[in-house]
């Protein structure tokens, strides 16, 4: 399984021509800020049409109607009135073919602390416990390519360690790809790097 | 604290005036090619409109107006100024920016301000009844002139109260105003009355003022989980739920709009003197339900699209999305059309409802692919349609 960056262009951002490839594991984009992480990551949810280039999945164009690409964004969505649970089934449910089981789910949500919370409207919990909301619905969604927008900043150390190991386990079969500017939080993945810029 | 006061005004005078040029955009030029076309026509109806309403208005000051007629007139001025207002409460009231404001240092008595004046200035077209009370050009006036501005000053303090607490969720504080305005219905002259009127107002006025002071908001109460509706958020891509919480009230007046246009085309039959035997129903109804939902699927669509970005490019989300957007209003669509059809003495009902059906599928298609000319080409198509089909009953 490989995701490879094959001439891209991103339309925000100061980057040029990318040429990356990224196989099975973790693997960390660093840059100033503006250069265009979470552009490059939202292009590749397909969320943000590319300016040129493409993005290859195991050596073909990378379609997603297959459902193989998740992505925890850096803010919570503008929704205040969601039930947070509701948010949760819903992301998840995107993802049938690569969704994990309940037991699964039962056990992100409780060592992320965010049981809770899952009955409050998502205006409701404080900015660590939505962006832990969404780490856990990736992380539950699970399919081949996830994608995280700086998933550590705001969540405390006990639901870092957490998820630093929900991943490691989640990186042996899937291409993980996290933003960050706070590398060091994650070096226990032992990640790839790829600074931009 | 007075550079405090212009700064908060002028914000607040601001967002009015920018929020109002947004949603006017695109519109003004309908309103202009509608004004243009037909000067006349729309001359004939603004007046009738006006005149219509101002002779309501009297009767709260005429002794001989029975009870009925003054519940009514009441009912009517409540039902539409809410209904103004609620339909541009972004921009009289700025509720999104209202926690931020209100975490300022900004006096109550200032919050109240800016509401009033932009409560005041959102009443707008509701002046030209007023006015024309006052002014009696036609001389049909019954009462004398103090009596008849007292009487209109106490329901627009009143009203005004209302609206500001309903609006702002300020449940506790509407329930005295309300009350108010059910005793400005009391019918009668006598004095008492009038000092029971006006200490309504007073009291409706108390409550306004303490619905600002700190702690009068309460935090709403949780909602109960229903596996039911939660499965069909998920089916729907969530516009379900969205049009039960963001989109509720502007799905509420659109709803409200055609609503009013079936009770006022009853009321007109039911009311009128000379022959109604050919009365088109459908033809009214369709055109409003035409105009008030041809925009709500793109609407839809651009808010979930907006709202959850990180899942735009998923053709899942997509897919669950593009039924229920568009089956939604479709499906009120046909329902209004149905309303028309079961009231319509017209005759050209098959005529009507294919028009009307293809403008709505024009504006929805147009406004999918964000045509701009599609804001005033489909209220300008609506008003000649309506003209042209109006002149051939």
């Amino acid at each position: 399984m490989s995701l490879r960056l094959d001439r891209v262009e991103l339309p925000r951002g100061t980057l040029g021509e990318l040429n990356l490839a990224f196989d099975t594991g973790v693997h960390l984009i660093t840059g100033p800020n503006g250069i265009g992480k979470t552009s490059l990551l939202s292009a590749l949810a397909g969320s943000l049409p590319l300016k040129s280039g493409r993005f290859l999945f195991s050596d073909k164009p990378l379609g997603h109607r297959e459902a193989l690409v998740v992505l925890a964004p850096n803010a919570p969505p503008e929704m205040p009135w969601i039930r947070s649970g509701l948010l949760l089934d819903f992301i998840a449910s995107l993802y049938p073919a690569s969704r994990r089981d309940a037991a699964f789910a039962a056990e992100v949500v409780a060592r992320l602390g965010i049981g809770a919370f899952l009955a409050s409207p998502l205006g409701t919990l404080s900015a660590g416990t939505a962006r832990k909301l969404l780490l856990a619905a990736t992380l539950v969604a699970a399919p081949p390519v996830m994608l995280f927008d700086e998933p550590t900043n705001d969540i405390d150390a006990g639901s870092g360690a957490a998820f630093i190991e929900f991943v490691r386990e989640a990186s042996e079969t899937r291409i993980v790809i996290i933003t960050t500017h706070h590398a060091g939080d994650l070096a226990a993945l032992n990640p790839a790097l790829h600074a931009l810029g | 604290m007075s550079r405090m006061a212009a700064n908060y005004l002028s914000i607040r005078h601001s967002h009015f005036r920018i929020t109002l040029r947004d949603w006017f955009r695109g519109l003004d030029k309908a309103l202009v090619a509608i004004a243009s076309a037909l000067t006349f026509i729309l001359t004939a109806m603004v007046a009738m409109a006006v005149v219509g309403m101002a002779q309501g208005l009297a009767l709260l000051s005429d002794a001989s107006a029975s009870p009925a007629h003054r519940v009514a007139v009441i009912t009517a001025w409540q039902g539409i100024s809410l209904v103004l207002m609620r339909a541009l409460r972004e921009a009289a009231l700025m509720p999104r920016a209202r926690q931020f404001f209100a975490s300022l240092p900004i006096p109550p008595a200032l919050h109240l301000r800016a509401d009033l004046v932009l409560a005041l200035l959102t009443y707008s077209f509701l002046w030209l009844p007023v006015a024309w009370v006052i002014a009696n050009p036609l001389g049909t006036r019954s009462a004398p002139l103090p009596t008849t501005v007292l009487a209109l000053a106490t329901l627009i303090v009143i009203s005004v109260c209302v609206n500001l607490t309903l609006l702002r969720a300020r449940i506790r504080y509407a329930l005295p105003c309300i009350a108010a305005l059910a005793v400005f219905a009391l019918p009668g002259r006598a004095p008492w009355l009038e000092a029971v009127r006006a200490g309504g107002a007073i009291i409706a006025a108390v409550a306004l003022w303490l619905s600002y002071l700190p702690g009068a908001a309460r935090a709403p109460a949780a909602r109960r989980r229903s596996e039911l509706a939660d499965r069909l958020a998920i089916r729907t891509g969530l516009v379900i739920p969205l049009l039960a919480n963001e989109l509720r009230a502007n799905f509420m007046v659109r709803v409200g709009f055609i609503l009013a246009t079936l009770g006022a085309c009853l009321l007109v039959i039911e009311l009128r003197t000379n022959d109604t035997s050919t009365a088109s129903v459908l033809l009214f109804v369709a055109a409003v339900a035409a105009l008030a939902l041809y925009s709500l699927p793109a609407l839809l669509r651009r808010t979930l699209l907006t709202r959850l970005h990180f899942l735009a490019g998923q053709t899942a989300f997509a897919d669950r999305m593009r039924a229920a957007v568009y089956l939604v209003p479709s499906a009120l669509f046909l329902c209004a059309l149905l309303a028309g059809w079961v009231f319509d003495r017209g005759g050209r009902a098959g005529l009507e409802t294919s028009l009307f059906t293809g403008l709505y599928a024009l504006g929805v298609a147009g406004a999918r692919a964000e045509i701009r000319v599609t804001r005033w080409v489909v209220p300008f198509a609506a008003m000649m349609l309506l003209i042209i089909l109006g002149a051939m009953t």
